[in-house]
C-alpha cells in the first residue's frame, strides 16, 4: 500500500533557544498543531471543459496551487472562491450547510484534484463545495495559500493517521 | 441564488423521478431534463459535451438530500459567503 508520510521536526533547542547544531532533529507537535495536516494541491478544470474551451478558441486557465488542509469534521471538500474564480468554474449543484450565520445553500463545482510532490493519485472528478478561505496562509510551509479543505468524500479513498506526539500525518492508498 | 431555475425544476420533478431512476443523477439545464447518468462525472462530461462550461444542475434522486456537514463553516472558522 503506497504511504505519503509528512511531518514537522527541527533541532532541538538550548535553555537560551539557540539550536544545539549536530543534534538529532526532534518532532514539533506544536507546528502540526498550528498548520493541522496539509498537503500540496493543484486543482484544474477538468479535461473535458478544457477540451470544450479549445474548441471555442479559448485557452484553459492555469491550474492553481497551494495546501488543503485534510478536514475529518467536514462531509465533503472545499475550494476557495479565488481559485473558483481563477479556474472559470461554473456551478454544477447545490448543496444546504450551516455556517455561522445560519443554514445557507452553497454552490457546488466540479474540477480536477492532483498533490504535486507526492505519490498521491490524482481525482480526476470532485465534487467541490465553495468556501471563503479568506487568503490563509501557511507560514510554517513555505507562506502557501490554504486554497482547498479535503473533506470525507475523498478521504473514503484513503487511510489517515495523525500522530499528533511525532508531529506526522500519513495517508496510505 | 445558483440554479434557482434547475432546482425548481427539479422539485417539481422529484416524486415522478423517485418511480423509475432513484439513486441516478439528473442533469438539468434550465427547465430540461437532459439525462439520467450512474455517476455524477458520467452527468458532467454528458453536460459539458452538449452545453460547454456552463451552469448546470447535477443531483442524484433521492427522497431527501443528505446533510452536508463542515464544523469549520459553522463555527466560521472559514467562511461560505460566495
Amino acid at each position: 500500500m503506497p504511504i505519503f508520510e509528512f511531518g514537522f521536526s527541527g533541532l532541538p533547542t538550548k535553555p537560551d533557544g539557540s539550536p544545539q547544531l549536530g543534534a538529532r532533529q526532534v518532532p514539533i507537535p506544536q507546528a502540526l498543531q498550528q498548520c493541522g495536516p496539509c498537503i500540496p494541491v493543484q486543482i484544474s478544470i477538468a479535461a473535458k471543459v478544457a477540451a470544450a474551451l479549445q474548441k471555442v478558441g479559448s485557452a484553459a486557465p492555469p491550474p492553481q496551487n497551494g495546501l488543503a488542509l485534510i478536514d475529518t469534521g467536514a462531509t465533503i471538500s472545499g475550494v476557495d472562491a479565488r481559485a473558483v474564480q481563477a479556474l472559470g468554474l461554473q456551478p454544477i449543484g447545490v448543496k444546504k450547510v450551516f455556517t455561522a450565520r445560519g443554514a445557507a445553500q452553497q454552490p457546488v463545482y466540479a474540477a480536477t484534484f492532483a498533490f504535486p510532490n507526492t505519490n498521491i493519485p490524482a481525482i480526476n472528478f470532485g465534487e467541490l463545495l465553495g468556501v471563503d478561505l479568506a487568503d490563509q496562509r501557511i507560514q510554517l510551509i513555505g507562506n502557501q495559500p490554504l486554497i482547498a479543505v479535503i473533506g470525507r468524500e475523498i478521504l473514503a479513498n484513503f487511510l489517515l493517521i495523525y500522530n499528533g506526539r511525532m508531529a506526522r500525518f500519513t495517508l496510505a492508498f | 441564488m445558483a440554479l434557482e431555475k434547475e432546482q425548481e425544476f427539479f422539485e417539481a420533478h422529484r416524486a415522478e423521478w423517485m418511480k423509475y431512476h432513484e439513486n441516478k443523477f439528473a442533469l438539468v439545464v434550465g427547465d430540461e431534463l437532459t439525462g439520467m447518468y450512474d455517476t455524477p462525472q458520467a452527468a458532467y462530461e454528458a453536460g459539458v459535451d452538449r452545453f460547454g462550461n456552463v451552469p448546470m444542475l447535477i443531483k442524484q434522486v433521492l427522497t431527501t438530500d443528505p446533510v452536508i456537514l463542515i464544523p469549520a463553516l459553522t463555527l466560521g472558522l472559514i467562511d461560505a459567503n460566495l
